[in-house]
């Protein structure tokens, strides 16, 4: 499987966000899988949250592994109270 | 009073199950193994959504286990609890009826490791036939001494 | 005629234990001193609600004592009585005597006569009401004029209310430097939240501007914070987000009647007043409810369970095709199991009660404890509101009340102790619950003395449990204490030693399909920790391989999945081999040597090793021949036509319909240690 991992900055700041999504969309037009690892999530966003949803159906859409390996509790926390817990779930990925 | 029973054989002996116990009868696949299970518990298989599992009758009866194959059938019994169970037999052979004076229950003294689970003996053609006890035979945990010895899988007998 | 009645007045008994258990949970909070006013009024409602009902199906001595309790609630509402420990303690006899009462209507068992009498008697004193003035059975005052002289508002109480709410962020809100996220973290601060989102206009991710909010929300908040909170959280987004409130009445039988003139114009007017003007509808609720037979709801949950199999197979089946070609048929695909989701999740709520019908006898159950140790025990529960199937839910009772039960006779100690140790004289007992992926877990977390280890081994050895010299690990001393017959009580309490141990409490939670565990800190307490299935699960499992057999483990409890390097491995001289991981040494477990499978893969370099965390253990390796993908399965039970198996959670039918076995990784990796000690005890022995 041809899936690079990406790490997520501590901060959801929009600077950070954007940079991830640059990253992200490259990956995508390598047609190449993506696992972010988001185990030093500290600061989640809004931004960062529906970059990571838009990503993961972008990513399904092309049928190119995609996944969040180890997010962190304030990552899982932020996730819950936006209401896509479930989503969370089904995007925590095997490390590879 | 007529009762209804279903024969099957194991080897070369003959023996009944109540029809009114019997759901549906299946070809033999190889059902999925589980672990730490005793001998004559051969897996488990999917029947309309549950999960069921397979008991050699042979191996439960004390006489070996079955080297089963296409021939062979499953029969989907149901115990008194409401609990589903395949039974591993060689074949099923007839459906059988006989009236209340065909029928006596267990002779006290028969020998033979199949006694356990049999709950009477019918009389049918100049032959008696046993009927098992189907509840005896689903029961997962009668013992039978000295057949599940050993018969665990590794980790058995493991617990902390 | 008469079934209709006998069914009003078994839906009446239902929401009477109910209504003692939010009158008891309103106690514990004046006791407490916290928002004592809100309570007393959350306290006189469910009393007020158990007299009408109690009144209308002819229940004389629950009316009666209800009528009494009520009287004197008022005196307490208006000052007249004084709130002092007194009358909390006369508070929680009351309620005691009300659950009492109603258990004596349910189950036809008498509450204890000289209880109720002398109950009935202090709070007709403390009420005002002469003891002369004792109406005949039944003859309780319902003159609705009566009752409409006392105003049950007290004028800006702060009862809990629901509102409903719109938040749709706008274009500039994330610009502005406002984060949704933090009004929705405000929001949950004031109350229970409930959450739904529509993601409907994220955009792809080309498109998606990070700035701009594209979700929106539809909540719900049921808070005692009043309207102002919301109007301030308003004020502040007003000019970046659309956010839009309204008053949701929980339980009011006419939402109308709310704004009736005369009635409060405060936003935080009680809602759930019960309509005292016609004690003959008790029952009404804002929802519609109907009754359903518990097997056609079975039938339900089996038919989603096919759906969502037939689903996988579905999906296995295109698998193969090209998505570009069959772009519609995938994104359909999707769709419905989108759809199939949300099917399932319904039909599991329909079975779902909240474990407040549970949780809220513990209260009368510690405070009968401290009664008979001494000891002093503050209890706290909270996620008391977390749904699991009814039938759980009842079963609950009897292995929490012992597991409570064990925490203040052997986890906290006596305040003379306590005050030793230099912790609080009284002691902390916190019950909580929250759902996690598939699982409902439910903790006692105590703050008492831990388990004293060099005592539970000693008892083991004495016992023949442990052979003498073994040197356990603290887990696998922790866990002798769930071995049947073991019990550390140096003498038979009348508490905990009742033939019961934690064996029961073990075995009891395995029926269930679920799991124990505990950790312990020695001098800071002691954490049990229940594990339980919902029971429609649905789980997102991974497929592995193992010999020709497929084995799923649940992802939430993956860490990582790996092909080891040679260099790697560590191979034990007899223990089997180790994995070099992130710095540490973790167990491999060949899941092929633990289940007896044909045909495995022995080499760990030539397998995957998937790093696995249980829930509240450690982490190991295990070992399998290969992963085959990611899948959402429904978990079946084993128990229902076989036994638990060790090792063994549950089992699963997959696309191809044959059944594949789910792990149970706690089990899994208890039941390797054991045998790896047993194996080296034998080799050295």
């Amino acid at each position: 499987m041809d899936v690079e991992r990406l790490k997520l900055a501590a901060t959801g700041e929009l600077g950070a966000t954007i940079e991830i999504k640059t990253q992200l969309l490259a990956r995508l037009e390598a047609g190449r899988g993506a696992y972010l690892d988001a185990r030093d999530v500290d600061e989640p966003s809004l931004a960062l949250i529906q970059t990571i949803e838009a990503a993961a159906a972008a990513f399904a859409e092309r049928t190119l592994p995609f996944g969040l390996i180890e997010p962190s509790d304030r990552l899982c926390a932020a996730y819950e109270t936006v209401g896509l817990f479930a989503q969370l779930m089904s995007r925590i990925a095997p490390d590879s | 009073m007529e009762s209804q029973f279903v024969s099957f054989e194991i080897g070369d002996a003959t023996f009944l199950i109540p029809i009114e116990r019997v759901v549906e009868f299946r070809t033999w696949s190889e059902p999925t193994a589980v672990p730490h299970t005793p001998a004559y518990v051969r897996g488990i298989v999917n029947i309309r959504g549950e999960i069921v599992p397979i008991y050699d009758v042979s191996a439960r009866l004390g006489k070996g286990g079955t080297q089963a194959g296409s021939r062979h059938v499953v029969v989907i019994v149901r115990g008194n609890d409401g609990r589903s169970v395949g039974l591993l037999v060689d074949a099923v052979t007839d459906i059988v009826t006989a009236r209340a004076d065909d029928m006596a229950p267990m002779p006290a003294i028969e020998g033979g490791d199949a006694t356990p689970f049999m709950s009477g003996v019918v009389f049918v053609a100049e032959k008696i036939l046993g009927v098992t006890d189907v509840d005896r035979l689903v029961e997962e945990t009668f013992p039978v001494s000295g057949f599940e010895a050993g018969a665990d899988a590794p980790a058995a007998g493991a617990a902390p | 005629m008469a079934d209709e009645e006998a069914e009003l007045r078994g839906i009446f008994l239902l929401e009477c234990d109910e209504l003692v258990g939010t009158a008891e949970a309103s106690v514990e909070t004046i006791r407490g001193g916290g928002g004592a006013e809100a309570a007393i009024h959350a306290l006189f409602r469910a009393v007020h609600s158990i007299k009408g009902g109690a009144g209308a199906f002819g229940l004389g001595r629950l009316a009666d004592f209800a009528h009494a309790f009520e009287t004197y609630m008022d005196r307490l509402r208006k000052g007249t009585a004084p709130l002092d420990a007194a009358a909390v303690d006369l508070l929680f006899d009351g309620v005691d005597v009300l659950r009492a009462l109603a258990a004596e209507v349910r189950e036809g068992e008498p509450a204890p006569a000289a209880r109720y009498d002398a109950a009935l008697r202090a709070l007709r004193a403390a009420g005002g009401l002469e003891v002369a003035d004792s109406p005949a059975a039944g003859s309780v005052d319902f003159d609705p004029l009566a009752d409409a002289a006392v105003p049950v508002d007290g004028g800006g109480s702060e009862a809990a209310r629901l509102y409903r709410i719109r938040f749709v962020p706008g274009p500039k809100m994330i610009g502005a430097g406002i984060d949704p996220l933090r009004i929705l973290e405000t929001l949950k601060e004031l109350g229970a939240l409930s959450v739904e989102l529509d993601a409907s206009r994220l955009p792809a991710l080309a498109e998606l501007d990070p700035s701009v909010c594209a979700f929106a929300w539809n909540l719900t908040l049921e808070t005692a914070a009043g309207r102002d909170a919301l109007d301030e959280i308003r004020d502040m987004i007003d000019d970046v987000a659309t956010f839009e409130f309204e008053a949701a009445a929980p339980s009011a039988p006419d939402p109308a009647a709310l704004e009736a003139p005369g009635s409060q114009p405060s936003p935080a007017a009680p809602p759930s007043l019960p309509p005292a003007t016609e004690p003959a509808k008790p029952r009404e609720k804002a929802v519609p409810t109907v009754r359903v037979d518990v097997p056609k709801l079975e039938r339900l949950g089996n038919m989603v369970g096919e759906l969502i199999i037939t689903q996988a197979f579905l999906a296995r089946q295109v698998a193969g095709l090209d998505p570009d070609a069959h772009r519609q048929l995938f994104r359909a695909l999707d769709e419905m199991s989108q759809h199939i989701r949300d099917l399932a999740d319904s039909a599991t709520s329909i079975r779902a009660q909240p474990l407040r019908a549970v949780f809220s006898r513990f209260g009368a159950l510690v405070r009968e404890l401290e009664k008979s140790t001494g000891k002093r025990v503050r209890l706290e529960i909270t996620g008391d509101q977390v749904e699991i199937d009814k039938t759980v839910v009842e079963r609950l009772s009897e292995p929490l009340t012992h597991l409570i039960r064990n925490s203040i006779d052997h986890g906290v100690e006596d305040a003379a102790g306590r005050a030793a140790a230099g912790k609080d004289p009284v002691g902390h007992l916190h019950l909580r619950a929250e759902q996690r992926g598939a699982q409902v877990v439910i903790e006692l977390v105590d703050d008492g003395k831990g388990i004293d280890r060099s005592r539970v081994l000693a008892k083991a050895v004495e016992r023949g449990l442990v052979p003498p010299g073994a040197t356990p690990s603290d887990q696998e001393i922790d866990e002798l204490i769930f071995l049947p017959g073991f019990s550390t009580a140096e003498a038979v309490t009348s508490v905990s030693g009742r033939g019961v141990g934690m064996d029961a409490v073990r075995q009891a939670i395995g029926e269930m399909g679920g799991h124990v565990g505990l950790t312990s800190r020695p001098g800071l307490g002691t954490t049990f920790s229940l594990h339980l299935p919902l029971s429609l699960a649905i789980l997102d499992a991974m497929v592995t391989l193992v010999g020709r057999q497929n084995y799923l483990i649940p992802i939430t409890a993956i860490v990582e999945s790996l092909r080891p390097a040679a260099a790697s491995v560590v191979r034990m001289d007899d223990a089997g081999a180790m994995l070099a991981w992130r710095g540490a040494l973790l167990r491999i477990v060949p899941l092929g040597a633990e289940f007896g499978v044909r045909d495995w893969r022995t080499d760990p370099t030539q397998c995957i090793l998937v790093i696995v965390r249980p829930s509240g253990g450690e982490p190991f390796a295990l070992q399998v021949d290969d992963l085959i993908g990611q899948e959402p399965v429904v978990v079946k039970s084993l128990e229902k036509n076989y036994r638990k198996v060790k090792g063994v959670s549950g089992a699963t039918i997959l696309g191809d319909g044959r059944p594949a076995l789910i792990l149970d990784l706690p089990t899994l990796s208890a039941a390797t240690l054991a045998r790896r000690r047993l194996e080296r005890q034998a080799a050295e022995g």
